[in-house]
């Protein structure tokens, strides 16, 4: 977290989530203020002063800015750079005079320009799990990425078609391996018209424990075709996924993805498991195919010594977006004479299982043939 | 007027076709009029077209004007020769700022002198490159003010000349880094008609000046033959990675009007300003055609996310975007493919994203 240190348009203390490397920068943080002090008028560009930033200026990036009206934050998005190391700057763009109360969300990531024998690598995309309903609308676009650090997630509906106003909604539920539980965010979301004022309505979720829960849907908004209400934000992890701590009693083990051999249809993406309360219960979060075998063998790269061999059953769903069913898989864990591997069985009678677990079993001492 | 019967006698003051005779502290001096000789390149020819008006603006000053000017000129020293520094006149101090201030498009006359004199620093860069194909110099800190680089350049020389600092022209007066980049390229070409050429030796000089006040820095002097290699490192002093203008094709699906992307280190890095015009097209994106030679800087289709919005006359509509380029067929496109948002023709996509492996 980094709080500013002033600003040149008579806000408040403003508070910023961070991460900072050598050559990128995510905020998040939003922030209100009052376009009738005298500070805000002198300013052409907004400006916020913070403590030493890991860059000394930035390319344009992106945010969004909003005026409150009658029914709901009316906005658009705004440039905002990084000037120099101590100063964020954001666009004014001043375009609703007669709507004092303003508000900026800024989810951004901010990069530098001016490298030379740059070498382009790409990352990977992926296609976060939505909910899809009459309530909701269809989803157009979804995207998400994340690494360690920070993530991207972006998303559109053809219409968002809310039965009542100010309901609530839960818009994400993700079940993918890979989508950070850890971030924890008040979010803007842009929707549709509402006064004939420029811009969109903006209406605020609270991104946590992977969902997306949207509230305060404007009861004037107009929900004619055309509009495509989004969400597109850079947002900072709290570091909650990986390794844990050492914490007495609990056994942590993570595998990354393998295929079995050369079966290839039979492979796991990821497996993050926790023995806890003396290795009694075994808590899994892992995605699995067992196309081709019932029974699959992978290695575990690392277990903690004195980890007993233990064998638990988790409830999964199938890992297909549009497909509602579920199975149970078995998961025994092999530390016997050395050993470090991992056995998921498929336990239904579909002989084909792609799967996403999220579950807590009982722990059974593995028993051997 | 014409001095006759001759100007080599005493007493006679005048000028007769290309000589003029005066007379200061009792003594003739014969001088010869200067004609200009060289490239009289754009810069040159502002500086030559306001000498007279300005030189001639001086008489009209008011004696309080002109008694700060002469306070002024007692502080600033002029060329230095044989290590002793010459003194200028209030005079050619204020005719010294005033075209340099023309040379930075400042129309309007200086008549009153700056407050003080300003110190303005030296051009530092870390390496440089003058090959057939650039002529660059990277590491250029962004100077404090509003300071412009003025770049002063020689025609190809000979590998053995050691001083042609005098047939310098000046090929660009108002550069500022970008990025801490100085690109001269094709300021070069477009001063001296052509590209320099490997194994001439090329006269370089650069300096600071200040817009407001007319002063200039330390000018910096650097001569080197042309060759591939950047004179410090010796490695090829490649490019930015950026898709501008220049990379658009020209035809009937150029409905980007202006496009500025780069990409930079980190988990690679992409930027973006760019505006579009959609008018004429019936599909919900921003489109041109790229060159080969512009799609090949990455090598492989690709896909971005970027804000945007539509213009002031449609209200500001929110929108964010996919931005891509991909190969199809023989062309090769650059997108912004509207993403969500209530659509409008012509707007503007920009924003910081990561570049990811393309997608539909």
């Amino acid at each position: 977290m980094i709080q500013s240190t002033g600003n040149n348009f008579g806000a408040g203390v403003i508070t910023f989530k961070d991460y900072q490397s050598e050559h990128e920068i995510v905020l998040n943080g939003s922030f209100e203020y009052l376009d009738t002090t005298d500070a805000y008028k002198k300013a052409d560009v907004l400006e916020i002063y913070l403590p030493d930033l890991s860059l000394s200026r930035s390319a344009i990036s992106g945010c969004y800015c909003a005026a409150k009206g009658p029914y709901a934050w009316m906005g658009t998005t705004a440039k905002c750079w990084i000037k120099n190391r101590n100063t964020l700057c954001i666009e004014k763009l001043d375009v609703w005079t007669d709507r004092p109360e303003r508000k900026i969300w800024i989810f951004a990531l901010f990069g530098l320009r001016g490298f030379h024998d740059l070498q382009v690598t790409l990352e990977t995309l992926k296609t976060p799990q939505l909910a899809q309903s009459e309530l909701l609308g269809y989803v157009q676009k979804k995207y998400f990425y994340a690494n360690e650090h920070f993530m991207l997630l972006a998303f559109s509906f053809s219409e968002l078609t809310f039965s009542k106003p100010y309901e609530k909604v839960d818009l994400i539920t993700n079940a993918d391996e890979d989508f950070p539980d850890d971030v924890d965010a008040v979010v803007p979301f842009v929707t549709c018209q509402c006064d004939n004022k420029p811009g969109c309505a903006i209406i605020e979720g609270r991104f946590k424990d992977s969902a997306l829960l949207l509230s305060g849907v404007p009861e004037a908004m107009s929900y004619g075709t055309g509009y495509v209400p989004f969400f597109y934000a850079w947002l900072v992890r709290d570091g909650g996924s990986g390794p844990a701590p050492d914490v007495d009693g609990r056994i942590r083990i993570l595998v990354t993805s393998q295929i079995q051999g050369s079966v290839r249809y039979t492979y796991i993406y990821k497996v993050d498991m926790d023995l806890v309360d003396g290795r009694v219960i075994l808590n899994g979060r892992m995605t699995f195919n067992l196309n081709s075998n019932r029974e699959a063998y992978f290695t575990v790269p690392s277990i903690p010594d004195g980890t007993p061999s233990c064998d638990a059953f988790l409830l999964a769903k199938n890992g297909n977006e549009d497909i509602l069913s579920f199975g149970l898989v078995e998961v025994s864990l092999n530390t016997q004479l050395g050993a470090k591997s991992i056995k998921l069985t498929n336990v239904n009678n579909e002989p084909y299982f792609y799967g996403i677990a999220k579950d807590t079993g009982v722990c059974a001492t593995l028993e051997f043939e | 007027m014409i001095a006759l019967p001759s100007i080599a006698f005493g007493g006679f003051s005048g000028s007769a076709k290309g000589v003029t005779a005066r007379q200061v502290g009792g003594r003739s001096i014969l001088s010869l009029k200067c004609y200009p000789t060289g490239y009289a390149t754009a810069a040159q020819l502002v500086r030559r077209g306001a000498l007279s008006k300005i030189s001639k603006a001086y008489k009209n000053l008011s004696p309080e004007e002109m008694m700060a000017w002469e306070n002024l000129a007692e502080h600033t020293a002029g060329s230095s020769v044989f290590g002793q520094k010459a003194k200028l006149s209030a005079h050619n101090l204020f005719v010294r700022l005033n075209t340099n201030r023309a040379y930075c498009g400042e129309g309007e006359l200086l008549s009153t002198p700056p407050a003080s004199l300003v110190a303005i620093p030296a051009v530092d860069f870390t390496d440089f490159c003058i090959s057939e194909n650039c002529v660059m110099f990277i590491g250029v800190p962004d100077p404090e003010g509003e300071l412009k680089l003025v770049a002063k350049m020689s025609d190809g020389q000979s590998s053995g000349v050691s001083n042609a600092w005098g047939k310098t022209v000046i090929i660009s007066p108002d550069k500022v880094p970008d990025w801490g980049e100085i690109d001269l390229t094709d300021a070069f070409k477009a001063v001296l008609g052509h590209s320099p050429i490997n194994g001439q030796k090329y006269f370089v000089e650069l300096y600071w000046i200040d817009p407001v006040t007319g002063f200039t820095g330390v000018p910096v002097q650097v001569s080197w033959i042309c060759q591939d290699g950047s004179a410090h490192t010796g490695r090829a002093m490649a490019k930015r990675t950026t898709f501008k203008n220049s990379d658009i094709v020209d035809d009937d699906q150029k409905f980007i009007t202006d496009l500025d992307v780069e990409f930079a280190q980190g988990s690679t890095i992409i930027t973006g300003d760019i505006k579009y015009d959609a008018t004429k097209h019936n599909v919900q994106e921003g489109l041109c055609h790229i060159t080969k030679e512009a799609y090949d800087r990455i090598g492989s289709n690709f896909c971005s996310f970027m804000l945007g919005r539509s213009n002031a006359n449609a209200g500001y509509m929110p929108h964010f975007f996919r931005t891509y380029a991909y190969k199809m067929g023989s062309e090769y496109r650059f997108v912004c493919a509207k993403g969500g948002g209530l659509w409008d023709k012509i707007g503007e996509v920009f924003g910081t994203s990561l570049t990811f492996e393309f997608v539909n």
